[in-house]
């Protein structure tokens, strides 16, 4: 591989892994945009190549929230039926697609995030359902408040239903699907949001392997990138999680938002085919 | 609570121990490509019959299977049957698809 184009390829994936890192994001979804419109490589093997570097995030993340003992194991294991149920149909069905429908549909599920996340942090996203008829319960040491938090989980049939969601959009776009657990465990199965981050991140590392075996199968993973790739998100996931603590993250998100609706607007130009800057 | 203990530990080992290996063989594997400008090196060089990269995403892949199946056992072992089996569906499906390239 050219030297350079090994240095860009890196420098990208550095700056995915940290940024998604910092966002509690998996990568994929800077990632997938930066291999297709700043690099022209097709988006079903950008979106292979992602899951790699979605599967390397998790498991780096995952290091840090198992130790702090965020991960909730027994819920994890619950709701990957339904996301790796979703991935398969999500991965099987990109395949299907050609590649201005799915850049189309990137960039409008890129967009959807973007809004939504700038809406979270108006108004803050932690819940304050008390309903509990759980099954069992459960507890994490909150070391900002330093208390031990005691919650317990909720209607698991409809979270594991509505993870088939999640497991869809990560198997069809290379995401890592967190965007979509993280509420479904906040908002409906009555998860603490720091748990909630925790366990989407270790869940979507199952996620993400689903869809490398798949695109891998079919061809659409190109393994001389893979290695800045996997260097680039892990070593920009290390430096996201330590810069984490010193960063006013309410500015970075304003920004990142901005950044990502542009992004979305990009990807669905180019699937639609309409050249309005020959960037 | 010593059950979920022991898990996390156990699970935590387990990803850290493959993921520094992944990324130590990735980065020899740069090194080499980087300093002799040719694949053959990287090619030459073989762990279980698999070139150097093809044996780190063979690695990376097993960081999801190997917790996986620490989760299963350990499940097992403290009774949380309806966890186990549904660990155990997804391992399934994991191998289900990785069993499909290897054929």
């Amino acid at each position: 591989m050219d030297v350079l184009f090994f240095v860009y390829i890196l420098s990208a994936s550095f700056i995915a892994g940290s940024i998604g890192s910092l966002l509690g994001l998996g990568g994929g979804i800077i990632l997938v945009p930066a291999l297709t419109i700043l690099f022209g490589i097709p988006i079903h093997e950008a979106i292979g190549l992602s899951f790699i570097g979605v599967l390397v995030n998790s498991s780096s993340s995952s290091l840090v929230y198992i130790k702090n003992r965020m991960v909730d194991m027994k819920l994890s294991s619950i709701l990957e039926l339904g996301a790796v149920t979703g991935s398969i149909i999500g991965a099987y069905t990109a395949l299907l697609i050609d590649n201005n429908t799915l850049s189309t549909i990137f960039g409008i599920v890129l967009g959807y995030i973007s809004i939504d996340m700038y809406r979270k942090l108006k108004k803050n996203l932690e819940n304050n359902n008390t309903e509990s008829n759980s099954n069992y319960e459960r507890k994490y040491f909150d070391e900002n408040t330093n208390e031990t938090i005691r919650y317990s989980v909720t209607r698991e049939k409809e979270g594991t239903i509505l993870s088939i969601i999640g497991g869809i959009f990560s198997g069809l776009l290379g995401m890592g699907g967190g965007a979509i657990f993280v509420p479904i465990m906040n908002r409906i199965m009555n998860v603490p949001i720091k748990v909630a981050i925790a366990t989407s991140s270790f869940m979507i590392g199952i996620t993400s392997l689903v869809g490398a075996l798949i695109f891998f199968n079919n061809g659409f993973i190109d393994i001389t990138i893979v290695p800045p790739i996997i260097l680039g998100i892990f070593f920009g996931a290390q430096i996201g999680s330590r810069v984490n603590k010193v960063i006013d993250k309410q500015i970075l998100t304003n920004i990142f938002c901005l950044v990502l609706i542009c992004i979305a607007l990009r990807m669905i130009l180019n699937g639609l085919e309409i050249e309005v800057l020959n960037l | 609570m010593n059950e979920n203990n022991k898990l996390e530990k156990l699970t935590l080992t387990v990803i850290r121990t493959i993921l520094i290996l992944a990324i130590s063989l990735t980065i020899i594997s740069v090194i080499l490509e980087i300093s002799f400008s040719q694949d053959i090196l990287v090619d030459s060089i073989e762990i279980s019959g698999m070139n150097l990269l093809d044996f780190t995403i063979i690695l990376l892949f097993m960081i999801p299977i190997s917790r996986s199946t620490i989760m299963i056992i350990e499940f097992l072992k403290s009774d949380n049957q309806i966890n186990a089996v549904s660990e155990l569906v997804v391992l399934g499906i994991i191998l289900g698809l990785g069993i499909r390239i290897i054929i």
